[in-house]
Order: structure tokens, then C-alpha cells, then sequence
């Protein structure tokens, strides 16, 4: 698995590839918690715009629960703070399974193509 | 040889030292104490003796002195009196005078001659009279014992009596002389009358001492010699003691030497005592006794052997007949579209149960489960008949019925003792999963379908082999589809008996059974053993037992197990992927099924407490359907009873968790728990069209 994280003006895009499961999910939620500084990134915003996050799934298979509980860990955070999350890019299968879970009543599903100027890899 | 123990010969020494010892004492203390009694009343004796001699002698002598004085004073107042009337004289005091003067009474004794007033007119004897006459008539004497007598004397009368002056006894006697009014007294100082005596005592008792020393050493040297005969009786006796103990105990020991040889049965030592009493009889017995033994070894050796020899073989033949039989799972292991595996357990070494199964062809496997009748040896070896017949007989015949005959043809000619079999025989088409099957006698199997129902088959038995020649057999036809599970058994099974005389059944195998959608043949049978194992405790096995489970998986199945471990969840996801790569499966269902793999396998992971997780797949190409059978031995759990997470509730006020199991129940077609077999089984469906 691959977790790209983009930072551009109001947006953050958190691309991930392959599979969001068990084994996989450990290291999405170090890469959010280490690389993307929440405090600084709202603190940062002097217009009252909304900073969106956006979970790029373009490149990923599925997710299991193991993932959804990071990504609600991380939805809470951005909610407390007034940001707000979306996926872009999920497949049917991801899609089912946030429907499933209740998750794409929160979350906006968006078929959106969207380019990154930076890039950090994990 | 003997610790801390004594010998006959030590015991009867000591016992007679023992009796000798105090017959010896009791001896002792008796003449002890009779010599004591002597010693005391000889030396009691002898002082009396001493003392009564000299008392008698003392007495005597005072007897006679008395008489003496008496017939003295008598005879010479006679003769006084008389001299007086013939001398017709009247001088009768010269008289008198001239008798006491020839009267000689020697040193100790006098005479004299008191007048009326009590004055001495006349006397002889010096030494006794001067004690006597210290004043001038006897009456004024100061001895009153003289006094008394002078006042006899004078009033002239006779008498004797004792007096005592200056410490001296002295006789008084005196003789009245009543015509001239005098009296005539006689007198004799006893104490020095009675020296003699006296000394003569002293010699006595001397004499009587002396006497008593030699009693004394008289007992010394009989307590000496005493002495010196305990100790040698009681060296005599222990020498004799030792002599005979030893004559009775040597062949006794020699017995002993003896039978401490025959330990081992090896040696066999001849013995020949003559001693004429018990022992001699001992040795014959005992003689007698080793020829017995001797004998008895012998057979007993040979009969050891001989069962030695039978057990060995009986092993060795057990041992053949179980290498006869394939090996259970491991037989194909390159055959995907079965899963078979038997278990036979004879109730003794070598049984007359069987089965077998084997390849016709390339499409074609032989599935053979028979029981001969009876038990043991002869059993065994009509199974081999059998099981070769018939391997032989499939492999050649044109139709599994006429094999069959054949079959019972062959096995019934030359059958003189009558045996027959029972016989389940059938061959799957291994691709389309046809079974087609003979039923000679056997016991009816089972079918496991993978609906989760189970039946036994009912068609109608034929014969039994071997029993009848010329026997038509009609071959009949099931069908198994994928995750179907046939299953045969022999009468060992059903006819297992209780303690309370019941018999196992048929109901009671169908639900030691339970479900079995894709089961692993060896659980199956295990659990099913174990069943009958539980219900025939506390009795003997008594019929063999044998099974034979087939799994039909028709295009194949896959399995990975190990212990849990998360790190490990990734590995049973790419196994998923693996598994389905040759099948036509979409990349969605693909991942729909990875995303179950992962959800399940890590609940069992985290919360199971499993030792160990298996994942079977499953393709039923026809229905076309994946299963996924997860199979884990942790705490039963079902996870179809889990509460449904709340999904109205805004995300942001969600707690993390518990979405899993949901997500697996809503995406795929369907999802069956089970505990069975002490595992939770959880089977997943997913059309993979």
C-alpha cells in the first residue's frame, strides 16, 4: 500500500492505493497522524473558507472495517475543527461498503479528478 | 545370608543356654539359701549347745553340791548326836568339835556348827567361813539372806539355801541338832565349785567356733564348686548346643544353598541329604519339586515362545494388512475434486474388516468399504482374498456389476468354511460427480449435503459375497454435488454397544455427523469416532470398526491454516486472490471476498483465542459460487449474533468498531455459522457471476 499525502491552499488529498484492511490501516493512520498537522493546517487558514480533505481512492481495491475505523478517526477531527471530508475515485466495491456502513451519508462521493502539484511518499 | 536374622542352630543354643541358665539360677538361689538356713541354725544350735552344757554342768554340779552338803550335814549331825548318847559325856561341843574337825570339805567348801543364839561354836574350813561369819552371832550378820537362815537355824529347823556374800554364791545346808539344840551347817561357795565348769565351757565353745568355720568353708567350697559346675554346664551344653544345631541346621543350609541356586531357573542343584528325620523328607520334596520345575520351565518356555512367536506374527500380519489399506488424505494429494480419508480400528490385532479405494482411471475412483463375517486370523485372510478380488475384478470388468458378480463367484468357489462378505462398492466419475454402486449386504451410507441436510441412502441392499453362486448384483447411481460428503462405515460402527446393552444406531451416527458443507473428511470421521468411543465407554471394543469419508469438490479446493497471527492477514488475502486467479472472477467480487478474508480472519485473530485458523475455498464451477469456510478451535462464537451497528447515527458520535462482521453478512450471498466438532465454522457464499 501507498499513502500519498498533497497539501495545496484549502485542500489536502490523501491518496491511497491497493488494499485498506488489517495489515494496511496501521500505516495510513501514522502517515495522517505524522504527516498532516491539523492545528497548523486550520490555524494556517485566515479566510473562514472550508478546508477540504479529500481521501483519493482512485488506486484502491477495497476497504474493511480496520480501515473505516481510521477514517472515522480522522473524520472526527476535521468535523471538530469544521473541515470536511469526501472520497473521490472509489470503485463499487468501496462504494457498497461505505454505503453499507452508513459512512457515504457523511462522507461525499465524488468522481472527481483532481491533480497534485506536491508530493510526499510513505 | 542371615542380616540380622538367626539360625535354627543359634536359636537353639540359646534357647537351651537360656533353660540351663535358670534352672541354674533357681538352683543357685534354693542351695544358697538352704546353706544360709543351715549356716544360721547350725551356729543358733551350737550356741545353745555351748550354753546349755555349761547350765546343765552348773546345775549339776549345784545339785550335787546341795546333796553333798545335805548328806554331809546330815550324817555328821547323826553322827554328832549319836557320839553325844554313847559317849555319855557332857563335853558334847568337843564332841562336836573332833567330827567338824575330821570333816574335810576342801577349798570351797566348810562346816560349822551355830549354837542357839546363832553364834559359831565350831567350824572347818577357813576360806568359805570368813565370808560368812563377820559378826558375832549370824543373826546379827548384814546379809539378811544369812540372817533368815540363822533364824531356821536357831529355831532348829533344816533347810538349805542360797546366799550371796562379797559377790560369792555360797550353799547354805544345815542340819538341826535338836537334843543340844544346835544345828550343824554345811556351806560350799558354788561360784568357785563351778570354775572348772566354766572353763570347760570356753573349750565348748571353742570347739562349737571351730566347728562353725569348718560349716563355713564347708558352704564356700560347695558355692565354689557350684560355680564351676554352672560354667561347665553351660560350656558343655553350648559346646553340645553347637555340635547338634549344627548337625540339624548344615543340611538345612545346604536346602538353602541350594534353592538360592535355582533363581533364575538356570541352574538346578542336586541335594542328598540323609539325616533320617523331617529334612531328609524336605530334601525329597525338594528334589521332587526341582524335577517338577525343571519340567515346568521347559513347557513354560516352550509355550512362551510358541505365543511369542503367534503375538509377532499377529503384529506383523496387522502390520501387513494395514500397509494393504491406502493411506487416508495423503493418498492424492494432486487430486483437487476429492477429499477422502478412512479410519479402521480392529478389536483385535488383525480384523476382517476393509476398505480401499483407487484410481480406475484418470476419471474414475473406486470407493470399497466390506466386512467379512467372523473375527481374527480367518477373517483376515479371507479379506485379503476379498479386497485383491475385487481390486483386481474393477480394474478389468466392462460394468461394476458384472465385477461384482465376479466378484462373488470367485470368493465362493473353494470357500468351504462358509465365510461371505459384505460389500460397499462404488466408483465416482470424478468430473460430474456420479457414483455409481453395488450394495452387497453392507450397511447403508451416508450422505452429507452441502445444503446442510444429511440422509442415508435408500436403495435396496443385494446379497453378500461369497455367500451364493450365481448372484445377480444391479448397480444403482447418487449423485454428489460439490461439498457433498458420502459416508461408509461397517456394522462396527451402528452395532457399538453401550454399557446398558444399547446399541449406537443409525440415528445416533446421523447426529454425530451433523452438518457437513465441504467437510474435512478426517474431522468428520474423527468426530464420529470419538462419538462411539464416548458412548461404549467402560466396555471392550467388539466388532472392528471402519469408516470411509469422501468429499466431493468436483473443480477443487484450497486450503491454508496456521495459527492465527495479524501479521498473517495479508498472506490468507493474497491466498484468496491466488486461489480464484484461474477462475473468471470479477475484480469486484474479488475484493468483496479479500475484505471478508480480512474481516474474519482477523476477528479470529483478536478475539477467538484460537490455536489454530484454516480458510478452505471452495469453487462450485456449476452453481457458480465460492465458498469460504473458515474453521478456527477458540471460544464458540457466533458473529451472526452480533448486534447490527447503529447507522443512522451521525459519524462524528460513532464509536470505532463492531462494522465488520456487518459488513461481511451484507455483502455476501450467505453466511452459515456452526460449532461443530469443538470448532466454530463459519462458511461464506458468494455467486461469482
Amino acid at each position: 500500500m501507498e499513502v500519498v499525502i498533497k497539501k495545496e491552499n484549502n485542500v489536502c488529498r490523501i491518496a491511497v492505493t491497493e488494499k485498506l484492511e488489517t495489515s494496511t490501516a496501521p500505516q495510513l493512520e501514522e502517515a495522517l497522524e505524522k504527516d498532516i498537522d491539523l492545528d497548523e493546517i486550520f490555524a494556517q487558514s485566515k479566510e473562514k473558507s472550508v478546508i477540504r480533505f479529500i481521501m483519493d481512492f482512485e488506486e484502491l481495491e477495497y476497504i474493511s472495517s480496520a480501515g473505516l475505523r481510521v477514517i472515522l478517526s480522522f473524520y472526527k477531527k476535521i468535523n471538530d475543527r469544521g473541515g470536511k471530508l469526501m472520497v473521490k475515485g472509489a470503485n463499487e466495491t468501496i462504494k457498497d461498503t461505505l454505503e453499507i456502513t452508513g459512512f457515504s451519508d457523511f462522507i461525499s462521493i465524488e468522481q472527481e479528478e483532481m491533480k497534485c502539484t506536491s508530493e510526499t511518499k510513505q | 545370608m542371615y542380616f540380622g536374622n538367626k539360625t535354627i542352630g543359634q536359636k537353639i543354643n540359646e534357647l537351651l543356654l537360656r533353660l540351663v541358665f535358670f534352672t541354674m539360677i533357681l538352683a543357685g538361689v534354693i542351695s544358697i539359701y538352704g546353706l544360709y538356713s543351715l549356716q544360721m541354725i547350725s551356729k543358733e544350735s551350737s550356741e545353745k549347745l555351748g550354753e546349755t552344757a555349761v547350765g546343765n554342768m552348773e546345775k549339776v554340779l549345784k545339785d550335787m553340791a546341795v546333796q553333798y552338803l545335805e548328806g554331809i550335814a546330815e550324817e555328821k549331825a547323826e553322827s554328832i548326836q549319836d557320839q553325844c548318847a554313847d559317849e555319855q559325856s557332857e563335853d558334847y561341843l568337843a564332841i562336836a568339835q573332833q567330827v567338824i574337825m575330821r570333816t574335810d570339805l576342801g577349798n570351797v567348801g566348810c562346816i560349822f556348827l551355830v549354837d542357839e543364839t546363832g553364834g559359831i561354836l565350831a567350824f572347818s574350813g577357813r576360806s568359805v567361813i570368813s565370808h560368812i561369819w563377820h559378826a558375832d552371832s549370824l543373826l546379827n550378820s548384814e546379809n539378811e539372806e544369812i540372817q533368815k537362815a540363822a533364824l531356821e537355824m536357831t529355831a532348829g529347823i533344816g533347810g538349805n539355801t542360797k546366799v550371796t556374800v562379797d559377790g560369792r554364791e555360797v550353799y547354805l545346808v544345815y542340819a538341826p541338832l535338836p537334843e543340844l539344840g544346835w544345828s550343824l551347817v554345811t556351806a560350799m561357795d558354788v561360784s568357785e565349785m563351778v570354775i572348772p565348769a566354766r572353763e570347760n565351757e570356753e573349750d565348748i565353745l571353742l570347739l562349737l567356733e571351730a566347728e562353725k568355720d569348718k560349716q563355713s568353708m564347708a558352704t564356700a567350697n560347695i558355692m565354689v564348686m557350684f560355680g564351676l559346675a554352672f560354667l561347665a554346664a553351660v560350656c558343655l551344653i553350648s559346646a553340645i548346643g553347637a555340635h547338634f544345631s549344627k548337625k540339624i541346621t548344615e543340611p538345612i543350609e545346604t536346602l538353602t544353598k541350594a534353592v538360592s541356586k535355582i533363581e533364575g531357573g538356570k541352574v538346578f542343584p542336586t541335594t542328598n541329604i540323609h539325616t533320617g528325620d523331617e529334612i531328609e523328607e524336605l530334601d525329597k520334596a525338594f528334589r521332587n519339586m526341582t524335577t517338577q520345575l525343571q519340567e515346568d520351565i521347559a513347557n513354560l518356555q516352550q509355550v512362551t515362545a510358541d505365543k511369542e512367536r503367534i503375538r509377532t506374527e499377529i503384529n506383523v500380519a496387522a502390520k501387513v494388512q494395514d500397509d494393504m489399506l491406502p493411506k487416508g488424505e495423503d493418498t492424492f494429494p494432486e487430486r483437487k475434486e476429492f477429499w477422502l480419508d478412512a479410519l479402521m480400528k480392529p478389536a483385535k490385532g488383525v480384523g476382517g474388516d476393509f476398505y480401499d479405494f483407487f484410481l480406475l482411471d484418470q476419471d474414475h475412483l473406486a470407493l470399497v468399504i466390506g466386512d467379512v463375517s467372523g473375527k481374527g486370523v480367518p477373517a483376515a485372510l479371507f479379506m485379503v482374498v476379498a479386497k485383491t478380488l475385487i481390486c483386481s475384478l474393477l480394474s478389468t470388468s466392462k460394468s461394476l456389476e458384472r465385477a461384482v458378480e465376479g466378484i462373488n463367484k470367485s470368493l465362493y468357489s473353494n470357500n468351504k468354511s462358509e465365510m461371505f462378505v459384505t460389500a460397499w462398492i462404488g466408483v465416482l466419475d470424478i468430473s460430474t460427480g456420479d457414483l455409481e454402486y453395488v450394495n452387497a449386504g453392507h450397511c447403508r451410507p451416508l450422505i452429507l449435503r452441502s445444503d446442510g441436510s444429511s440422509a442415508f441412502e435408500e436403495q435396496k441392499s443385494g446379497f453378500v459375497l461369497g455367500g451364493m453362486e450365481d448372484i445377480t448384483y444391479h448397480q444403482q447411481m447418487l449423485h454428489l454435488d460439490p461439498g457433498d460428503t458420502i459416508y461408509l462405515y461397517t456394522d462396527g460402527v451402528t452395532e457399538a454397544t453401550s454399557v446398558g446393552e444399547r446399541m449406537y444406531g443409525e440415528k445416533r451416527l446421523q447426529k454425530a455427523a451433523g452438518k457437513g458443507i465441504f467437510i474435512r473428511p478426517k474431522d468428520l470421521l474423527l468426530r464420529i469416532w470419538e462419538d462411539v468411543c464416548k458412548f461404549q465407554r467402560g466396555r471392550e471394543q467388539f466388532d472392528d470398526v471402519t469408516m470411509l469419508a469422501l468429499t466431493y469438490c468436483k473443480d477443487g479446493y484450497f486450503i491454508k491454516s496456521g495459527a492465527p497471527l495479524a501479521k498473517e492477514s495479508g498472506a490468507y488475502v493474497k491466498f484468496v486472490k491466488d486461489a480464484l486467479v484461474k477462475w473468471s472472477v470479477s475484480d469486484q467480487v474479488l475484493a468483496t471476498l479479500q475484505m471478508a478474508v480480512d474481516e474474519i480472519y482477523s476477528n479470529i485473530c483478536f478475539y477467538s483465542q484460537a490455536s489454530e485458523v484454516s480458510l478452505k475455498i471452495f469453487i462450485k464451477e456449476e452453481e457458480k459460487e465460492v465458498c469460504l469456510i473458515f474453521e478456527d478451535d477458540g471460544t464458540p462464537f457466533n458473529p451472526l449474533r452480533t448486534p447490527e451497528p447503529d447507522l443512522k447515527k451521525p459519524l462524528h458520535k460513532r464509536k470505532e468498531g463492531g462494522l465488520g462482521m456487518y459488513l461481511v453478512k451484507k455483502s455476501m450471498d450467505k453466511v452459515i455459522y456452526e460449532y461443530v466438532g469443538k470448532k466454530n465454522q463459519l462458511i461464506l457464499s458468494k455467486s461469482i457471476l
